[in-house]
């Protein structure tokens, strides 16, 4: 026995022990064999090739689906609309100024009155929304489409093919650019506009039939007032206080242009250049440093609420400062 | 003297009750495991009996006294076994729920807490999102960490066990008075003790005086025959040594007075069975793979969440947000199903072998036997029937063999076998109870079973009615009864013993009719068949017997047998038998099925070596008359190095008179070579290397309680060729195993990816945590399982065992993550994609909307055509789109259980007969749908009742795996591309 290990040493001997550090750096690169994290340069070079022509393959694959799918799809229309879609027919409410969504999970609009700069930032939330609504002339860029927008009326009579209604934004008076949306006076004007469902047409209370009784007294006083008139045509809006203090600090509110979205913007078909109409609501005096609660409600027959899964509602804080 | 003295103290130090050396309880317990895994080393059996008295302090006519017997008892404890200190049920149970993955899915469950608290502690109205995940990440734990324990709990009965081997009182001499009733726990060293038939040894003993003193030592020789124990002079072997009688060996005839030399857990049964229940057996090459795969995961897991974690700490992400990250890469990265697949598996495999007649105790003992590539077999009761029976008769000039065809012509026709029939049936002490049971010394069986069928022995018996008897003793060496012939009226002396000794009594043989007279010639012929028979491992019984003249012996003469006054000389010689205790039935054949598997087959034993290597040879574990026989002296005398570089020099080799402890070493030896070494063995002796041994198999019939205790296998039908049953089944079930792991690992790519987009492309997250483990712990298990049902792919008994081979290979890893994990994930995000394009938000639009999109606040996320989201919405929307990604990946799964099926053999050509597996997908099917239609599962587990077009996206990604994979196995199948395929993804 002593013997054959003998001849096997001769021809084999245990590889000398390099030690951690260099034994990685025989694996990082072996002069010897050319090694080069332990495969030969071919070697990778055929793995490469190899993986380069599966996963060329495979993206190709999965992009010739997606481009066969695609043919099955409108490029205006979304495929599911209204309640065949999960977006259901249901629309919600958004607000202008909101906090940066990006880093905050807040429905806060909060600033100093006699703070330039604090106003000048929410202002510039707005302006930078508003942007859109701006645009005129032949289209170019993102205001494609501006030179379709028609300025409407309840009584105007029907739109042509291309043809969307303007939103007049600038005419918003107080709540304009050059008043910085009534910031200063410490009677913020914050913008709502209902959530845009493709093939949407409200329907709305436009009698005093049926109206019903959470509404508003104040709403309900105005429909009374519009009532069998063209622009009784309206998702009526309205804004209070959510608790009682609320309701007390939230002081006069004002809507404008009109108290609600006029039925003529409706349906919206992604025509190019489609505005959403918006109603700006000033709070005239808001009880400064105060956090106040607001809750805004959308009105129309066929738009139900629920404050939980906020349907028909917006919600939002407001804490005017005047220190 | 005084070494030897000093070491048996320290040793016997070790075993004190009351923790002599201040050892803590584990350390203690491994102190004692190494001593006991040494040989006892002893003189005490040696030495004169007056130099024994005095070295213990005691007195052969008195015994100890009270006094001294107290001392003794405080200081070394009771003669009992002392339980080895094991881990408590809450540490175990605390061990069970904290290895592997539990502790990443922990860490999961504490973010998820964690995350809730903080949310209701800060919102007014906290989703229970986190809460519910939470609980069901500790359910899942708590489930596997149970499920484990039990596994790993085997409550060690092995003490209780052998403590049961033990009698509860016995006769013990005290301050001269001789009690009865005397506890065998209070027996101290130096106790002077009686045992008679019936007794149960209750310490090691040796012999002050005995008369037809036998006992059964078969618990620690696994040898069922009684030798003989007397006072005279010991061997050195203590095991071997006829003047010491051990603790639980039964005393199956006579009487004798002995001095106990060891109690307890020094006795050779107390080291055995110490041995039996410390050992802790290496863990099983697939738990050893089990455990490395998920370190190596777990490690994968962890350095990316942590990752994950400190990356978005750094870029500014709030707490919340990070823990989902994180929750979401550990509870993707683990494949939960992976430990209850492989339990569940090995389960039915287990199952299934029980119908085989081989009852699995331990799980993974049937991979193991796949794996085996070492089976130390024992002899006595696993190769060989532990029955002797009659193989061969010689009378004068012819050998015969009972297995002849023609032999009971020959039997009719030779009136000497006619003599020696008779010889036989009257010169034994075995008795034949009614329903022809037959009860004495197995030889004496044997031939009683044989005259059975041939003549009744038991008329002869009445026509001979029987005079007087000497018996036999180890000193003549033979055994001689007279009878009274009734027909003549004449005295028949007959005769039996060993040849040599008979022979030599002999002046006359019987040949035919007639009777010869004995030559030197006959003489050697004799001697060289008893030679030629003994090498071929029989034991050799001649017979004679003398016809006493009527005229010299009278009726009612007065035989004296203290002083015989008839002849004992002078006799006829008839003949020879040749007992043995054959070979099972279907051993060799199962041995030579076990060597072409490339499973080397030794054989351990403590019996002779002659019986051995005929044992060997008739079985095939030897091929060659000279193969290797190492005895248990040599052995003794052997270094560790010495025994590993005979292990590797002689292929076949026969372990002779080996002690339970050097069973013990020679399993430990073949391990240390890097064996998984399969140990065969029914009696006690054998319970310390069936333990140590990966896979432990004992005999379910004639096994003893302590075998089948620390066994891991029972052949419930004693049957040697069920182990290669064994290993057929335990090589199946490791290449079904990799295709589980293989078939589970794959849908870990679908479930990190999207994870990793949702963090990287901030798009809404594709999959949910939820469904991850839907997917893990529900829809994957049963196809996983059912891929257990596969049948071989290729004749597993024709390759060697796997040495090298892992379950989970850098092939498997690199077919799953880079090849079929890929395009189930395109599949996943294809279908999620439609469902979002469909809904208006086009690819483009989706990347970088995760702020917005997770974002409770924003009322109004635009998508691509224009409409307005609200967060209820956009999480509907989500909830529909996950669970498309969910049925995406139960899809292709179910493609890919097909898939798997096979890894060599294309899936035309085994086909889809596994009804197990076909149920399984439809399973898989059906449970897919639950969870995403039944009100409140859905919502639970966060999917969306789907439009039926949409179960239907992931076919073409199906298709193109199923076409990759056929691809992929013709070109292993032909080699073709260099061998790329067999290199890179064969596993």
């Amino acid at each position: 026995m002593a013997d054959k290990t003998k001849v096997a040493e001769q021809y084999y001997a245990p590889p000398p022990d390099l030690g951690k550090w260099e034994s990685l750096r025989i694996f990082l690169w072996n002069s010897e064999t050319g090694q080069f994290l332990g495969r030969t340069g071919s070697s990778w070079a055929k793995i490469l090739l190899f993986y380069l022509i599966f996963y060329a393959i495979l993206v190709g694959f999965f992009a010739a689906m997606l481009t066969i799918f695609y043919q099955t799809l409108d490029a205006k229309m979304p495929k599911w609309q209204m309640e065949g879609s999960l977006i259901g027919n249901n629309p919600g409410l958004g607000f202008r100024p909101m906090p940066d969504s990006a880093t905050v999970e807040s429905t806060l609009i909060y600033y100093r009155a006699n703070d330039k700069g604090s106003v000048l930032k929410w202002a510039q939330v707005v302006d930078d929304y508003l942007e859109q609504y701006r645009k005129k002339g032949s289209g170019s860029g993102e205001a494609s489409g501006a030179e379709n927008r028609v300025p409407c009326s309840p009584t105007s009579s029907n739109l042509g093919e291309k043809q969307v209604c303007d939103v007049p934004v600038d005419e918003f008076h107080p709540c304009t650019s050059s008043n910085q949306y009534n910031y200063e006076e410490a009677g913020p004007c914050v913008f709502l506009k209902l959530n845009k469902i493709f093939n949407w047409i409200p329907n709305a209370y436009n009698t005093t039939d049926g109206l019903p009784e959470k509404m508003p007294e104040d709403l309900k006083q105005h429909i009374k007032l519009v009532s069998g008139k063209p622009e009784a045509n309206t998702v009526w809006v309205s804004c209070e206080g959510e608790n009682p203090a609320d309701v007390e600090n939230i002081g006069p509110v004002q809507y404008i242009p009109r108290r609600g979205f006029p039925a003529y913007y409706y349906p919206f078909t992604n025509k190019e250049g489609y505005l959403s109409p918006l109603v700006a609501v000033l709070f005239e005096k808001p009880r400064t440093g105060v956090l106040i609660n607001i809750e805004c409600r959308a009105w129309a027959k066929n738009i139900n609420y629920d404050r939980y899964e906020r349907r028909g509602s917006v919600h939002f804080e407001l804490m005017v400062d005047r220190s | 003297m005084n070494s030897r003295t000093s070491s048996l103290s320290s040793i016997s130090d070790l075993f004190r009750p009351n923790n002599p050396k201040g050892l803590r309880s584990r350390d203690l317990s491994s102190t004692r495991l190494s001593a006991l895994k040494k040989e006892i080393n002893t003189d005490t059996h040696l030495i004169p009996l007056k130099d024994l008295y005095t070295l213990l302090g005691t007195d052969p006519v008195n015994g100890l006294s009270s006094q001294k017997a107290q001392e003794l008892l405080d200081y070394y404890g009771l003669n009992t076994l002392t339980p080895p200190t094991h881990y408590t049920v809450p540490k175990l149970l605390l061990k069970s729920l904290c290895t592997g993955f539990s502790i990443l899915i922990w860490l999961g469950a504490i973010l998820c807490l964690s995350a809730y608290l903080i949310e209701l502690s800060t919102k007014p109205d906290p989703s229970t999102d986190n809460l519910y995940l939470g609980c069901v990440l500790i359910a899942v734990d708590l489930i596997c960490g149970i499920f484990s324990f039990f596994q790993n709990y085997k409550s060690s009965k092995i003490m209780k066990t052998f403590n049961s081997m033990i009698p509860m009182h016995t006769t013990c001499l005290r301050d001269g008075i001789l009690n009865r009733n005397t506890e065998v726990r209070d027996l101290v060293k130096g106790d002077i003790i009686y045992v008679e038939i019936g007794d149960v040894i209750p310490a090691d003993i040796r012999i002050i005086e005995s008369r037809g003193f036998k006992v059964d030592n078969s618990s620690l020789t696994g040898e069922c025959i009684a030798v003989p124990r007397h006072n005279t002079d010991g061997s050195a072997n203590i095991l071997e040594s006829p003047n010491v009688a051990f603790f639980s060996s039964l005393c199956v005839e006579g009487w004798a007075k002995g001095v106990v030399l060891f109690c307890g857990d020094l006795t050779a049964l107390g080291r055995v069975a110490g041995l039996a229940a410390r050992l802790q057996p290496a863990p099983s090459p697939l738990s050893r793979e089990i455990r490395r795969f998920m370190r190596c995961m777990s490690t994968c897991a962890l350095a990316l969440g942590i990752f994950i974690a400190s990356a978005s700490m750094i870029l500014g992400y709030p707490f919340m947000q990070t823990s989902i990250f994180v929750i979401g890469i550990v509870v993707a990265n683990i494949p939960e199903g992976l430990q209850p697949t492989i339990t569940a598996s090995l389960t039915l495999t287990a199952k299934r072998m029980v119908t085989r007649n081989c009852l699995v105790k331990n799980l993974e003992a049937i991979e193991a036997l796949g794996a085996c590539t070492t089976i130390c077999s024992d002899k006595t009761g696993t190769l060989t029937e532990n029955k002797m029976c009659v193989r061969h008769i010689w009378t004068w000039n012819k050998t015969y063999s009972i297995l002849d065809k023609e032999f009971e012509n020959f039997l009719q026709n030779d009136q000497a076998l006619n003599s020696l029939k008779i010889c036989g049936a009257l010169c034994s002490n075995a008795t034949v109870v009614k329903s022809g049971v037959i009860r004495g010394d197995a030889s004496e069986k044997a031939i009683l079973n044989f005259l059975f069928n041939y003549c009744d022995p038991v008329t002869i018996r009445k026509r001979y009615p029987k005079i007087v008897e000497i018996p036999f003793n180890s000193v003549n060496k033979y055994q001689i009864s007279i009878h009274l012939n009734e027909e003549k009226k004449t005295y028949l002396l007959v005769m039996k013993g060993a040849p040599e000794c008979i022979l030599s009594r002999c002046v006359t043989i019987a040949f035919n009719n007639k009777s010869i007279s004995m030559t030197e010639d006959i003489k050697q012929a004799v001697n060289t068949t008893t030679e030629n028979l003994a090498n071929t491992g029989e034991r050799i019984l001649a017979f004679a017997d003398c016809d006493l003249d009527s005229n010299e012996y009278p009726l009612n003469y007065p035989f004296d047998t203290e002083n015989p006054n008839f002849p004992v000389d002078e006799l006829r010689f008839l003949g020879l038998i040749g007992l043995k205790d054959p070979p099972r039935e279907q051993v060799r054949s199962a041995i030579e099925r076990v060597r072409a598997a490339g499973v080397r087959v030794m054989m351990v034993t403590g019996d002779h070596p002659a019986t051995a290597r005929a044992v060997a040879i008739e079985v095939g574990i030897a091929t060659t008359p000279s193969c290797h026989i190492v005895t248990g002296t040599e052995l003794r005398n052997m270094s560790p190095d010495l025994l590993y570089l005979t292990l590797a020099k002689h292929y076949e080799i026969v372990f002779a008179r080996t002690s339970p402890t050097q069973k013990l070493q020679i399993v430990e030896a073949c391990q240390k070579q890097g064996g998984v070494v399969a140990v065969t063995g029914d009696g006690v002796n054998d319970a310390p290397a069936l333990r140590r041994a990966d896979i432990g198999i004992s005999m379910g019939i004639a096994g003893s309680q302590v075998s089948k205790q620390t066994a891991d296998i029972i052949l419930m039908d004693d049957n040697f060729a069920t182990i290669v049953t064994g290993i057929e089944e335990g090589r199946k079930i490791f290449d079904n195993l990799k295709k589980s792991v293989c078939y589970i690992l794959i849908s870990n790519v679908p479930e990190i990816l999207p994870v990793l987009m949702f963090i990287l492309f901030s798009i809404p997250l594709p999959l949910g945590v939820m469904t991850i483990l839907c997917v893990d712990l529900g829809t994957d298990m049963w196809p996983a399982v059912s891929l257990s049902h596969e049948q071989a792919e290729q004749d597993v008994m024709a390759r060697p065992p796997r040495t090298s081979d892992p379950l989970v290979s850098n092939r498997m890893i690199r077919l799953v993550y880079l090849h079929l994990g890929l395009i189930e994930f395109a599949a996943g995000m294809f279908a999620y994609f439609i469902v979002m394009a469909e809904h208006g938000f086009y690819p483009s639009q989706l990347f970088g909307i995760r702020q917005k999109w997770d974002n409770v606040a924003v009322t109004d996320v635009e998508d691509s055509l224009g409409q307005e989201w609200t967060y209820a919405e956009r999480k509907e929307l989500e909830r529909a789109c996950q669970a498309t990604y969910f049925v995406a990946v139960v899809v292709t799964q179910m493609m890919n259980c097909i898939i798997c099926k096979t890894r060599y053999n294309s899936i035309f050509h085994v086909g889809m007969k596994n009804n197990v597996l076909n149920i399984g997908l439809i399973f898989e099917l059906i449970l897919a749908c639950m969870v995403c239609y039944i009100p409140g599962v859905n919502t639970f587990f966060k999917t969306y009742p789907l439009r039926l077009r949409w179960w239907f996206l992931a076919l073409p990604f199906a298709a193109l795996m199923f076409i990759f994979d056929e691809f992929r196995k013709h070109c292993i199948r032909n080699h073709m591309f260099g061998g790329w395929f067999n290199k890179f993804t064969f596993y």
